[in-house]
């Protein structure tokens, strides 16, 4: 039993703490009260923050999807005999520092980067180009190349474990290819899907990194850069903690819908 | 003289009646087969047995002791796994070997007892092997060597030789008869396949819904049933209302004769090949069904009547 | 592998996914031996020289001790904490067992900053400086706070491992006169034991990779990524090609020896 709470202590910590810091007026003192989250609400800075992170991590999500599902198709069911290497290879990015990786795109999309350089050797613009980096675009590139694996994971666990006797049987009885995929596999990787998409939304809404190495100093800002400095550098910790905690019911929230629909695509196995 | 006893053993699990004040006495040396459906209390039994369950109430009695609150570990007692549980991480001398390294044997003793027990599953040469290299056949006696090694009081199977095709399956039962006797130690067999508890076993003990529903011989139990379900359970047979009475009747005892004159007339209206004979099912004329083992086939649609020599006809109650 | 003729485009948009996972991994490696000190298009190769200048940098080096520290103390928090914890998330009964499995996910899915900011306050709350147990150790609040963000990957994959442990090899080994500790140790142990190796390993290197948590928790010595993001902040480099190009090699025999962990399994 005391092994039980052991375990919950670090959580329970955690939760208590984000909790405790609803209000605490300044930091020397710790009245509570509720100014923060007014201050918050009221402010546009932090509600447009708030929905600009959800763009982009909309565009990322959708954009690993995009990506991340045929590939996860291919790998299930068109190869045979390297499955293991190949899908060690997918995963492999995920484990090289997510540092580097971000910092790998300032080197694609600089001003005298890759990208710029090609384009200008092969003579189609004569200036680089700016908007390639500094960017949301950037940011939703690069967050989109540091997910996408995570997206394909579960996506790729599902497809795997349909059995093939169900495609099997779609054939036999004269579904051809597209209609199989629509109605049989599409339906059966649901909650793959589902699962997969959940982790990309939710992981590049509160990324905080990216941004700051990708998206400049005014235009890419997302909620967690925010926290961020709203602890560092502006040193208003309960605002910061108010925005923590809105963050972290919204992810609840999400994960918590999330979760309720997963039965639902469930249904369909 | 009786070697472990059940008494008014009960298993609940809430409301569902696993076990129902069941009372058994096991003879030292005996191959006992506890036979019946699923459902019927018979793993439940034997779980109990092991320990790797508490009863509800009653007590299973050995040498004097009650085991009923002692853990596995401590009662003189193995166990055969229906899927053998074989440890995959170690060499099959070290699953034979391991209830012996539990009970803090001398190594070399081990060693010697391991060699032995190998030996008499004919695997002798299979010691450094790891489970997964071996067939089910294979793996199953290995279970055998490591329970046997310990030289047990009891010896529990559960349906050891379910994931085994036929042919293997009837090798195994006389193999396992022949070791029984051998070693001499009494084996409490589980199974829900009647054809192999009537040939291994000394006694057989029919379960149904947590009670025993008889408990003989083989040939007590197919030739005398007590009750229509043991009578249907055990073996083929006919079941016919008849004067107010069920009567039990083996296809092999019904013989076929001409319509004229004959007390129980009717028509044939299938016949199975089954390789050494036909059964021919006969349709009577009070709707009733009557199958008989011929040698050789009838026509559909012919008129025969049916007998039999009364003294093996049965009458069962329900 | 047989390439049936009218897959082709699923192939080649595969393909293009492939290049694109890639492509910003091989650029870093490139530019690694990049014979400028601006890293600008067009690339020329030719030099090991970044490496030289990396192995010189006190900085970069005692970042690196320290991370691997730290990473370590995290791995045997979180082993520690999170193995028994598994075991009692598997076999044990309790109130509100449900919520507290899905509970346990949280530090692996919210953002970093808010664990990493949480637990800041917590300790500030207690008065522990930052840099307490400096410099035998990168500082407990950073040590604890990475033990407890990864504990839960312990937890998660040794209760997925355990949840498909066969009951009936605990059983026989009861059978065979085992008692429990001695069945958890010969039975239950090696069998969850890559489980066990796979969770370690991936608690390692979320642990060296650690921003976040790092940022809030760290006392006066620096984490490698985090010496990393000071050196980018202020502009670029190449030694930081070199560095990258480094662990981007270590992170492929790494997960080249957990996938070879996971195929046990």
């Amino acid at each position: 039993m005391w092994v039980a709470v052991t375990l919950l202590l670090p959580y329970a910590l955690l939760l208590v703490q984000s909790f405790w810091h609803q209000g605490a007026n300044g930091r020397p003192t710790h009245d509570l009260t509720l100014a923060n989250y007014v201050r918050l609400f009221s402010t546009s800075l932090y509600p447009s923050t708030i929905l600009y992170s959800a763009g982009v991590a909309l565009r990322v999500t959708i954009a690993s999807l995009l990506l991340a599902y045929p590939l996860a198709y291919l790998l299930a069911f068109k190869v045979q005999r390297h499955k293991q290497l190949l899908y060690m290879a997918v995963i492999i990015p995920l484990w090289v520092s997510y540092l580097v990786r971000a910092y790998a795109w300032k080197i694609i999309l600089g001003q005298q980067g890759v990208v710029n350089g090609i384009l200008m050797s092969l003579g189609i613009v004569h200036a680089p180009v700016t908007f390639f980096l500094y960017s949301t675009a950037a940011v939703v590139i690069a967050l989109t190349h540091i997910y996408t694996p995570f997206t394909l994971m579960p996506i790729y666990a599902v497809l795997e474990s349909i059995p093939p006797s169900l495609r099997e049987a779609s054939h036999d009885l004269y579904g051809n290819r597209w209609r199989t995929f629509w109605h049989v596999t599409l339906p059966l990787s649901l909650p793959g899907v589902l699962a997969g998409c959940t982790f990309a939304f939710v992981l590049s809404m509160g990324d905080f990194l990216a941004p700051q190495l990708l998206g400049g100093n005014d235009s890419a800002l997302m909620v967690s850069n925010l926290v961020w400095s709203l602890f560092g550098v502006s040193s208003d910790w309960p605002l910061g903690a108010a925005v923590s905690v809105v963050m972290l019911a919204l992810t609840l929230t999400l994960l918590w819908i999330a979760n309720r629909a997963s039965p639902a695509a469930r249904k369909y196995r | 003289m009786s070697l472990l006893e059940l008494r008014e053993l009960s298993r609940r699990f809430g409301d569902f009646v696993a076990l129902d004040s069941v009372n058994l006495s096991v003879q030292a040396g005996e191959f006992l087969t506890v036979l019946g459906a699923s459902g019927s209390g018979k793993t439940t039994t034997l779980r109990l047995i092991a320990g790797f369950d508490r009863p509800t109430s009653g007590s299973i009695w050995m040498d004097g002791t009650d085991l009923a609150p002692l853990p596995p570990f401590r009662r003189p007692v193995n166990t055969v796994f229906q899927h053998y549980a074989l440890f995959p991480h170690m060499s099959v001398r070290d699953n034979v070997g391991y209830g012996l390294r539990m009970q803090k044997v001398a190594p070399a003793e081990i060693a010697r007892r391991v060699d032995e027990a190998l030996a008499m599953v004919r695997l002798g040469d299979f010691g450094a092997r790891a489970p997964k290299q071996l067939s089910g056949g294979q793996q199953q006696r290995v279970a055998l060597a490591r329970a046997l090694v310990n030289r047990p009081r009891v010896l529990l199977l559960d349906e050891p030789l379910g994931a085994l095709d036929l042919k293997l399956r009837r090798e195994m039962q006389l193999e396992l008869k022949q070791l029984q006797t051998q070693v001499g130690i009494t084996f409490i067999y589980v199974t829900h396949d009647q054809e192999e508890a009537l040939t291994m076993s000394d006694r057989i003990v029919l379960m149904r819904a947590g009670r025993i529903e008889q408990i003989g011989t083989p040939r007590e139990m197919y030739d005398s049933p007590r009750s229509r379900y043991v009578a249907d359970f055990i073996g083929d047979t006919n079941l016919l209302r008849i004067d107010g009475n069920e009567l039990s009747v083996r296809p092999e005892h019904v013989q076929l004769v001409a319509a004229e004159g004959g007390a129980m007339p009717g028509v044939v209206d299938a016949v199975t090949f089954v390789g050494s004979t036909y059964r021919v099912r006969v349709a009577l004329a009070d709707g009733q069904k009557v199958v008989a083992l011929q040698g050789a086939p009838r026509e559909i649609g012919q008129r025969v009547a049916v007998q039999w020599d009364p003294s093996r006809g049965v009458i069962v109650r329900d | 592998m047989t390439i049936v003729k009218r897959d082709w485009p699923l192939y080649a948009y595969s393909t293009a996914v492939f290049a694109f996972l890639y492509l910003p991994l091989v650029v870093v490696v490139m530019y690694s031996f990049h014979t400028e000190s601006i890293i600008a298009w067009p690339l020329k190769l030719g030099t090991l020289k970044w490496y030289g200048v990396l192995a010189h940098d006190r900085g970069m080096l005692s970042a690196t001790w320290a991370s691997l520290e730290l990473a370590v103390m995290a791995v045997a928090i979180a082993i520690l904490v999170g193995v028994p914890g598994a075991f009692v998330l598997d076999r044990v009964e309790f109130p509100g067992k449900e919520a507290f499995r899905q509970l346990v996910l949280l530090p692996l899915i919210l953002p970093g900053i808010i664990t990493g900011v949480a637990l800041l306050s917590y300790f500030s709350f207690l008065h522990l400086s930052l840099s307490a147990g400096y410099p035998t150790i990168p500082g407990w609040p950073v040590v604890i706070g990475h033990g407890a963000a990864l504990t839960s990957v312990v937890v998660t994959q040794v209760f997925a491992r355990l949840q498909r442990v066969d009951r009936s090899l605990e059983e026989a080994s009861a059978d065979l006169y085992a008692n429990p500790w001695r069945t958890f140790w010969y039975v239950t142990l090696p069998t969850i034991r890559t489980a066990l190796l796979g969770a370690g390993l991936l608690v390692f290197t979320l642990s060296l990779d650690e921003i976040a948590v790092t940022f809030f928790l760290i006392g006066r010595q620096n984490t490698l990524p985090l010496q990393i993001w000071g050196v980018l902040r202020r502009g670029i480099t190449p030694e930081v090609n070199a560095i990258s190009t480094l662990i981007f090699a270590v992170s492929v025999v790494v997960i080249i020896l957990w996938s070879r962990l996971m195929e046990e399994a």
